[in-house]
């Protein structure tokens, strides 16, 4: 990758991408009959162009400084741990809380270096097991259950 | 206001609330002490519990978490020379070379009645400088609202950390996703792009929990664990004698002024009011030599000046509706949810209720010197805590919190994808203060501008020339956005010469 495409470049290019792509889409029909203040678009339009302005100063000034930024450990890693976190979240009301807490606190733990297996299992059952008890039987603020039983 | 003290004061004597300032300060102390957790994760953390509580327990839980953690960050801050919280940053300097002689004890008793002290005289500044405000606020139409959040988000940005055009960006992020969903004048649907999910806009608890709770537990899971020193030694806070103030006591009321004086500018937050203190404090202070040495006036410094921002931040949150940092923009936030708009029309509408949140917040910095000092001794063991398990417990919590909001599966991918775009974001240096803020005033600045735009007939200059306050606070606002600039330019100058 040349020297100049560096992440903090990418993620300008990124957002002015999206900037003006959603600028873009200010301009259907839908929104023609209504000018100026009164239309819904007026105000989205002013932001989005700051939006457009702002990324490409601050592209610039990312291209001259050339900064870097914080290394990250272990990609790999952090990449399977950001997949567990969104299809936890996506999970949660599916397979109900505890059902998919116990794998996403597996992989979180292995994720952040605990590799002693009766801890991980110990955490994994208990912590969401405890949530459970005290959400779903005693402040009687039901947490998602699953599709097996009402009980987790 | 003061004639509502009495019904205020019943209604904080029922269980309910006098349980949960208990439960939420002691809560406050507990995640402010836990680095990584902060206050503003904290107070993240506990939001959407609130939903189903009364108006007053709420706030006051949200108070109790926000104030209690300040003092909570002093702890690992001398305990471990981590500090708990950003605001305590500087407690370090003193605190950990006092823990380190054997003295922590003493630099915690320090921390606690500077803490104390410190947030109990921004209670009585929050008192008598709120209704102020708000009564000055009272004639604003919509163009004196609207000059007035362009000059506190551009106060927010311009002294918020980063570079300046990054806040701007942040800010107009977050402008941009509040303006997602049902157009506030016409009701018709923008950005949706068909999801009808999206028409009711972005859940702001979501985007807030993503961008603050998630972000950070992805930026810790990107690095290397930080080596942590080792835990001083402690057996319980022992409080400094009378005759130990000698000398101290004018540092003191100087550290809680500049803690108030910082908290009610918008957008500075208590970091900044605490480092600032510490180098008024090394100036001036009869034993600055011995800064950094474990001097207890360095302690003081700090901690006085940040829990006194904790009642100076909320003098523009509640008086104006403009929140003077991100824990403030998240409390607004909740006031909302709550159906209370913060102004002058709640202060006459609805005294008691006001009157209780300031009474409240009173109660809050009395009961961190009894909660302080029980807590301590719990709160140290904690600080030993792996970082991997209090990490997959903030999400847990966070997925648990989410869920409660609305019962929504929706709102739980867009906490995911919030923390996210907050992981990338804060990795090019972006900070997430002023997005959060945009996203909480974005609707208010837009509606406001419409509506100037159609009482003046499109002519936006007749903003500045027919109104003169709003006319000042534009002009404020350029001086605000140039301060920066101006300041980078006389630092490079100096660099030259």
């Amino acid at each position: 990758m040349p020297a100049y495409l560096s992440e903090r470049v990418l993620m300008q290019l990124t957002l002015l991408i999206a900037g003006a792509a959603l600028l873009v889409s200010t301009f259907g029909t839908e929104f023609q009959a209504l000018g100026a203040a009164q239309s819904p678009v007026f105000f989205p339009r002013i932001i989005l162009s700051l939006w457009i302005g702002l990324t490409l100063i601050a592209l610039i000034q990312d291209v001259v400084r050339r900064e870097g930024v914080a290394a990250i450990d272990k990609v790999g890693l952090l990449i399977v741990f950001v997949l567990a976190a969104l299809v936890y979240a996506n999970l949660v009301t599916r397979l109900g809380f505890m059902l998919s807490s116990v794998p996403f606190a597996v992989i979180s733990l292995w994720v952040f270096g605990v590799r002693n297996p009766l801890a991980i299992a110990a955490y994994a059952v208990a912590v969401p097991g405890v949530i459970v008890l005290l959400f779903n039987h005693i402040l009687k603020q039901p947490l998602p259950v699953s599709p097996f039983s009402h009980l987790f | 206001m003061f004639a509502a003290l009495p019904d205020a004061i019943a209604l904080l004597l029922t269980n309910e609330a006098l349980l949960t300032l208990l439960f939420g300060t002691v809560l406050g102390i507990i995640l402010g002490a836990m680095p990584g957790i902060g206050s503003t994760v904290a107070v993240a953390m506990v939001l959407p519990f609130t939903l189903s509580m009364g108006q007053a327990p709420a706030i006051l839980l949200l108070l109790a978490v926000y104030a209690g953690s300040v003092y909570g960050g002093s702890i690992s801050a001398i305990l471990i020379n981590t500090p708990g919280t950003p605001q305590s940053a500087a407690t370090c300097f003193d605190g950990y070379p006092m823990a380190q002689r054997g003295e922590a004890g003493k630099a915690l008793g320090w921390a606690t009645i500077a803490s104390v002290i410190g947030g109990l005289v921004s209670a009585v500044v929050l008192l008598i400088a709120a209704p102020q405000l708000a009564a000055f606020a009272l004639n604003f139409g919509p163009v004196e609202t609207f000059a007035l959040i362009l000059l506190g988000m551009t106060c927010i940005v311009s002294v918020s950390s980063g570079s300046l055009v990054k806040g701007l960006l942040a800010g107009v992020i977050g402008i941009f996703l509040a303006s997602v969903g049902g157009d506030p004048v016409t009701g018709q649907p923008r950005f949706t792009f068909g999801n009808w999910q999206l028409i009711s806009g972005f859940n702001l608890l979501a985007v807030v929990i993503g961008i603050f709770a998630l972000s950070e537990v992805f930026i810790r899971a990107s690095r290397k664990p930080e080596a942590v020193s080792e835990l001083a030694a402690f057996r319980g806070i022992v409080l400094p004698r009378w005759r130990e103030w000698a000398g101290r006591k004018a540092g003191l009321a100087k550290s809680v002024l500049i803690g108030n004086v910082i908290g009610v500018l918008p957008g500075t937050g208590a970091a900044t009011a605490a480092f600032i203190s510490y180098a008024e404090g090394k100036r001036s202070s009869p034993r600055k030599e011995a800064y950094g040495t474990g001097e207890p006036d360095g302690i003081i410094s700090s901690e006085a000046a940040n829990n006194a921002v904790t009642g100076g931040a909320l003098v523009p949150t509640m008086a104006l509706g403009i929140p003077g940092d991100a824990i403030t923009a998240v409390m607004l936030a909740t006031l909302t949810l709550h159906g209370i708009t913060p102004g002058f029309r709640l202060m006459e509408d609805n005294p008691t209720l006001i009157a209780a949140i300031f009474a409240g917040f009173f109660i809050i910095n009395l009961l961190l010197l009894p909660l302080g000092m029980a807590l301590g001794r719990v709160a140290a063991p904690i600080l030993r805590m792996r970082e991997a398990y209090m990490m997959t417990g903030v999400v847990l919590l966070c997925a648990v919190g989410i869920y409660f909001v609305r019962g929504n599966p929706f709102d739980l991918m867009v906490m995911g994808f919030a923390g996210v775009l907050g992981f990338l974001l804060r990795r090019q240096g972006v900070p997430m203060a002023p997005l959060v803020i945009g996203m909480v005033l974005g609707p208010t600045l837009e509606l406001t501008l419409r509506q100037g735009l159609i009482l003046k007939k499109g002519d936006i200059t007749l903003f500045a020339t027919e109104h003169p306050i709003a006319g000042t606070l534009f002009v404020i606002t350029a001086l605000a956005l140039a301060f920066p600039l101006v300041r980078a330019w006389l630092a490079r100058r100096a660099a030259d010469a």
